[in-house]
């Protein structure tokens, strides 16, 4: 079908609609936003649950602020480091303002709210940078990871809907589990086959990926020191029975042996955090409106952690985006 | 004047129903019209046209809402125009482009029936959508306002518009595909 021929099909649809598209736009409606109000003001806000706010000085206690014109956003004052990352000035000024994006409607600090929120000139496609003009002046603010979630039942694309992905995807940056850069991926099939995996995983609970963990301790060492504990939710060690020194014995043939050999940094713990972060990358999705999606993927359990959520990943589709990710 | 006392205008083919047509509707099938053609003149010929053949219409037609009737035989007067004589405005020809990301073909349109079925198909995704979606989606491809436009009147940013309007088109072809119909 031409696409005019289909404009002309759009042309007949239902007559309230079309009424319905002139009618007053209602205000969003912030109901839920009223949970968040509480959270606003703390420099812990967690969009992700690795996000770490950059922040050194107390600056970023601050309160944070939303509007209708972003929605899922929640801004807050930039950092030194975030103003040396973006090669901004100590304080903006009207030179700075971009064109105007919408106005503060919720925060903590009323004096704010009703403030004129713009664009940073410098970075004309940017949401996610802005410079409110409050009663004390121009200040720069933030927010780079969206307010978005998916309950269990549903899938990733939950979230990437919220950031408007694939089909606003400015770069997929892959990262070691302490946030060492690795390397940017470009092969646009690559990409195409990640999100192809990734739209499809379901959100399963966090009771699943420990499940799951426990089961793989089990495989790999053949004893219960790691766990499920369905009363808790999660994984429960076994108590650390190594002793901190090792024992030398003399056995009945004279030979010296030595027992509870085992370095005492090598405890139960340790090795199930070793045996559940090996090959783990984190993707960074970032936008064109400089939004980034944070996906942490465990290839020992199969599993995507974001947002609280855990998707599950079957065989094949662990096995292939580990193969994306370069993962031995 | 009521809808219905303007019908009955025409029904009764008393002249008058024009003048009354152009007083309550005239801003609303200007706008249509404005939207879609790059010239002022085209689109005001575009609005006489559409009261003429509106008293062509009626009778037999009787619109249960004659706003919607109107601007239905604007919009088609519109593009029939921009057809005949490349005249789309550079909005109204960005919004026809993103359409093409839903059909993808370049095959002729087939049967009528084809047509009617895509129509329901279209009317069953629309009110499946929230409403603010639905509104943002029909003020666009029906009524082709810009994007700029789009943004002052949803108070939204241009760029949260076009990736809204983006995932819709793409949630409306997974629909008509699942649905069977070949784009």
């Amino acid at each position: 079908m031409k696409k005019e021929d289909f404009c002309d099909v759009m042309g007949e649809i239902q007559e309230d609609f079309i009424l319905e598209a002139r009618e007053k736009v209602q205000k969003r409606h912030w109901g839920r936003w009223v949970v968040l109000a509480a959270c606003l003001c703390l420099a812990v806000v967690l969009a992700s649950t690795r996000w770490q706010p950059s922040t050194t000085n107390t600056e970023a206690v601050a309160c944070g602020f939303t509007m209708e014109a972003v929605p899922d956003a929640i801004y807050f004052p930039v950092t030194r480091e975030e103003r040396e990352q973006y090669n901004l000035a100590e304080a903006p000024d009207e030179d700075d303002l971009g064109a105007i994006m919408g106005t503060v409607t919720s925060c903590e600090d009323e004096t704010l709210i009703g403030s004129s929120v713009y664009h940073v000139a410098a970075y004309p496609a940017l949401d996610s940078l802005c410079i409110v003009a409050s009663p004390d002046g121009y200040t720069y603010y933030l927010c780079e990871a969206l307010y978005a979630s998916a309950a269990e039942g549903e899938t990733l694309e939950v979230l990437l809907e919220t950031y408007g992905l694939p089909d606003s995807l400015a770069s997929v940056e892959v990262l070691e589990k302490d946030f060492t850069p690795l390397y940017t991926m470009e092969d646009s099939q690559k990409i195409d086959t990640m999100f192809a995996i990734l739209s499809t995983t379901v959100n399963q609970g966090k009771e699943a990926g420990e499940r799951r963990f426990a089961d793989v301790w089990y495989a790999a060492y053949g004893n219960d020191d790691v766990r499920y504990s369905e009363a808790e939710g999660h994984c429960v060690f076994a108590a650390d029975e190594t002793p901190s020194e090792p024992v030398t014995e003399t056995d009945g043939a004279g030979n010296i042996v030595v027992s509870n050999s085992r370095p005492p940094s090598d405890s139960v713990y340790d090795r199930a955090q070793a045996l559940w972060t090996a090959g783990e990358r984190i993707l960074r999705l970032t936008t064109a409106q400089g939004f980034s999606l944070e996906l942490d993927f465990f290839p020992s359990i199969q599993a995507i952690f974001c947002n609280d959520g855990c998707f599950i990943l079957t065989d094949s589709q662990s096995e292939t985006l580990a193969e994306l990710l370069e993962i031995s | 004047m009521e809808d219905e006392t303007i019908v009955a205008l025409y029904w009764a083919r008393d002249e008058a129903a024009i003048p009354a047509t152009a007083k309550k509707y005239g801003t609303y099938c200007a706008a249509i019209a404005g939207n879609i053609l790059e010239s002022p003149q085209d689109a005001e010929e575009c609005v006489s046209d559409t009261y003429l053949h509106a008293w062509n219409a009626m009778p037999p037609s009787r619109p249960q809402v004659l706003k919607a009737f109107l601007g239905k035989i604007t919009r088609n007067l519109s593009l029939n125009r921009v057809r005949h004589h490349h005249a789309l405005k550079r909005g109204g020809a960005a919004a026809v482009e993103e359409l093409g990301e839903i059909v993808t073909s370049s095959d002729p349109v087939g049967e009528a029936m084809q047509r009617r079925e895509l129509l329901r198909a279209i009317d069953a995704f629309l009110e499946g959508l929230p409403k603010r979606q639905r509104q943002l989606f029909v003020c666009r491809y029906w009524y082709f306002d810009s994007v700029t436009d789009l943004a002052a009147r949803f108070q939204m940013t241009e760029n949260h518009v076009s990736v809204t309007l983006r995932r819709i088109r793409k949630k409306l072809r997974r629909n008509l595909t699942e649905r069977g119909f070949e784009l």
